[in-house]
């Protein structure tokens, strides 16, 4: 309760013009960042870290969280306007945001993304504030093998949710996780696949394999619809004017997506953030699914159903309350932006652990301040002030605006490398994730492979040399247990339970 | 022959796979003194990969989908896949010799002409010149980030 009443007294801290200005401006960074296809919120903390040593610490610590609270829904501006998720978060909100703004409804898809990500920001930040000690006892029950197997749990669902496609999800992912393993082994000082090129011994860079999965390969496959791009800016001449009062969803989708849809995938969101390894994406992603699982129309996502938006939003924005919880408890970082923020807290002689909470409240209080405050008032607040602008993306001439994102995507995993052998992997991870995408494989499973893949071997040599060897670790110890049971019953749910009986709509 | 074409993706995904497990095992043992070796993880991922690829190509010669539908990419389509690709190479390739600037707008000409028409020219070198100076004092001057120029 003492925690509570800290954060509380924190807020004061906002009413300081020059914090509250680092505040909004971060807030605005960080959303312009996740706006732009391959630039990402964890960049933009990246390269604003050197200027965190000229800041007051607190300051700083508020200005990452509202970096980081605008990096998981600026990602879903491009995710509905062209169908290019700004950060990894939003892939999930482009499936059902896309059509929608097909559809000409592209204003209220960005609105219902805003309400969700206000909503489940907002979620995430109050069970932060409430839950944070509590939850940290709790993640000490879950040792080596409990996370070998939370991590094959995460992939096993990811692979089995390709409905149809299961097989080409798995090798999808299987590439994703061999693609992982290039470079120096994460346990001994030895190479693997490196071949003999020097370039190779540090592995891909995650920058390379988001910013060529999702952008590269997004130009390469719209190379197919050119005439039809062409068209479309045709169209948008037509598109009336948007004002701003559309981006304001009517009370009655917002109590047809229903509360419990918003509540369920905030909690979602916040339970997998606290889990370290994982990130909006796979917040999202649950979210998503459980959101389809439980629809009576689950035919209607994919298609531009606001469920599917919610339900992503509100889960990847209440995944940063998550994922905050490891990375101050442990010093584990739940996401490369919580590990950015990891970086300013070390660089600031501050050592993040179980004693951080109380010993560092002061500092720590007011950066959850800050998390709840971008939630509440900036998201809600950005959009409708420069909401009109964000729609006018789609009107841009495509011819432009793919050159700009090619020059933005190279030149962007120039930034984050600082190495042409990275660029180059982000052309060649391009041209690899459009071949995929062309023929029906998952690219969100290849992602994900590559993402978890380093602390899947980790965990799964570290739980073996621990037990001699002996794979009946995984289910004599109960946290383990636990997840293999979950993913049995996700596998049960989701590969041989029969989809629920959709209903009958001609009869009704 | 449609059989064939079916299956080059598959057959090029089970030859990545079998050529990765060979990698994996030529590390070594996947255990050694009771303790597992770098190879370890590779290997099962190497199996995986061959298991799951013989399937796909198992399934690509059975199914009875026309190839054409399987691979609807257009003749044009694929002319700009490739280019795209060889611009980008090239760009990637020369952007810390000649520059940023120098080495990023014919990029950004190139991208623009390979999505539209030769039709007005100087008004889409203006655009490329446009873009480039744009995205160079985004990074350069609301970002500080040192992008390679001639002089550097």
């Amino acid at each position: 309760m003492e925690f509570v009443q800290l954060v509380l007294a924190s807020f004061s801290q906002l009413l300081d013009p020059l914090t509250l200005t680092y505040v909004v401006c971060g807030f605005l960074i960080g959303t312009v960042f996740a706006a732009i296809p391959g630039l990402t919120a964890t960049l933009a903390l990246a390269l604003l870290l050197p200027l965190t040593y000229s800041l007051d610490v607190t300051t700083a610590l508020m200005a990452c969280a509202s970096i980081y609270m605008a990096g998981m829904c600026g990602g879903s501006i491009t995710a509905i306007t062209i169908n290019i998720p700004g950060a990894p978060s939003s892939m999930m909100t482009a499936l059902d945001g896309y059509p929608m703004h097909k559809n000409g409804k592209g204003a209220l898809a960005l609105g219902h993304a805003a309400i969700a990500s206000m909503f489940g920001g907002a979620v995430g930040a109050l069970l932060l504030i409430l839950l944070a000690p509590v939850i940290a006892d709790l993640s000490l029950l879950v040792k080596t093998t409990g996370k070998f197997s939370l991590l094959l749990f995460a992939m096993i669902v990811i692979v089995i949710a390709q409905r149809g496609n299961v097989v080409k999800g798995a090798m999808a992912a299987c590439l994703g996780l061999m693609l992982a393993t290039i470079g120096l082994d994460t346990m001994v000082p030895v190479t693997r696949f490196t071949f003999g090129l020097a370039d190779l011994t540090s592995g891909i860079e995650l920058m390379p394999v988001i910013i060529g999965a999702f952008a590269v390969s997004e130009i390469l496959t719209q190379t197919d619809l050119a005439r039809q791009a062409q068209h479309l800016r045709e169209a948008v001449k037509t598109m009336p004017k948007v004002r701003r009062r559309d981006f304001l969803p009517p009370w009655s989708d917002i109590r047809k997506v229903g509360f419990t849809c918003y509540l369920r995938s905030s909690l979602i969101g916040y339970a997998v953030g606290t889990l370290p390894g994982a990130g909006g994406s796979m917040g999202g992603f649950l979210a998503y699914i459980e959101t389809v699982r439980t629809s009576r129309q689950p035919q209607t996502f994919g298609k531009g159903n606001p469920q599917g938006i919610a339900a992503a939003e509100s889960a990847n924005n209440a995944v940063c309350g998550g994922a905050l919880v490891p990375m101050l408890t442990f010093g584990i970082p739940g996401d490369p932006i919580t590990a950015i923020v990891l970086g300013v807290l070390v660089i600031n002689g501050i050592q993040p652990g179980p004693q951080l909470m109380t010993d560092q409240a002061g500092l720590i209080a007011p950066m959850l301040a800050a998390l709840l405050f971008s939630a509440v008032v900036l998201i809600p607040l950005t959009l409708y002030l420069l909401g009109p602008f964000f729609i006018r993306i789609v009107s841009i001439r495509k011819d432009v605006l793919y050159a700009a994102i090619g020059l933005l995507s190279v030149v962007g995993s120039y930034v984050a490398t600082f190495s042409t052998f990275q660029m180059m992997m982000t052309l060649a991870m391009g041209i690899l994730a459009y071949h995929l995408r062309k023929r029906g494989f998952p690219v969100i499973t290849l992602l994900l492979g590559f993402i978890l893949g380093p602390n899947l071997e980790e965990f799964l040599r570290r739980s073996l040399t621990l037990s001699q060897g002996n794979p009946m670790t995984f289910f004599t110890n109960p946290d383990s247990m636990f997840f293999l049971v979950l993913t049995l019953v996700f596998i049960y749910f989701l590969a041989i339970r029969k989809p629920l009986a959709q209903p009958d709509t001609d009869n009704n | 022959m449609q059989s064939m074409k079916k299956s080059f993706f598959p057959l090029l995904l089970l030859i990545f796979s079998s050529g990765y497990l060979i990698s994996a095992r030529s590390l070594g043992p996947s255990v050694v003194d009771g303790r597992l070796s770098p190879s370890f993880f590779p290997s099962i991922l190497g199996c995986l990969g061959v298991v799951l690829s013989v399937i796909l190509v198992w399934r690509s010669w059975r199914e009875t989908q026309p190839a054409e539908k399987a691979d609807s990419t257009s003749g044009i389509a694929r002319y700009r896949v490739l280019l795209i690709a060889i611009s980008t190479a090239l760009f990637i390739a020369v952007f810390q010799q000649i520059g940023y600037l120098f080495s990023a707008t014919p990029y950004v000409l190139a991208i623009i002409l390979i999505f539209s028409d030769r039709h007005a020219l100087p008004v889409k070198f203006l655009m490329a010149l446009a873009t480039s100076l744009g995205a160079y004092l985004l990074f350069t001057q609301a970002f500080n980030v040192r992008l390679p120029g001639l002089w550097s």
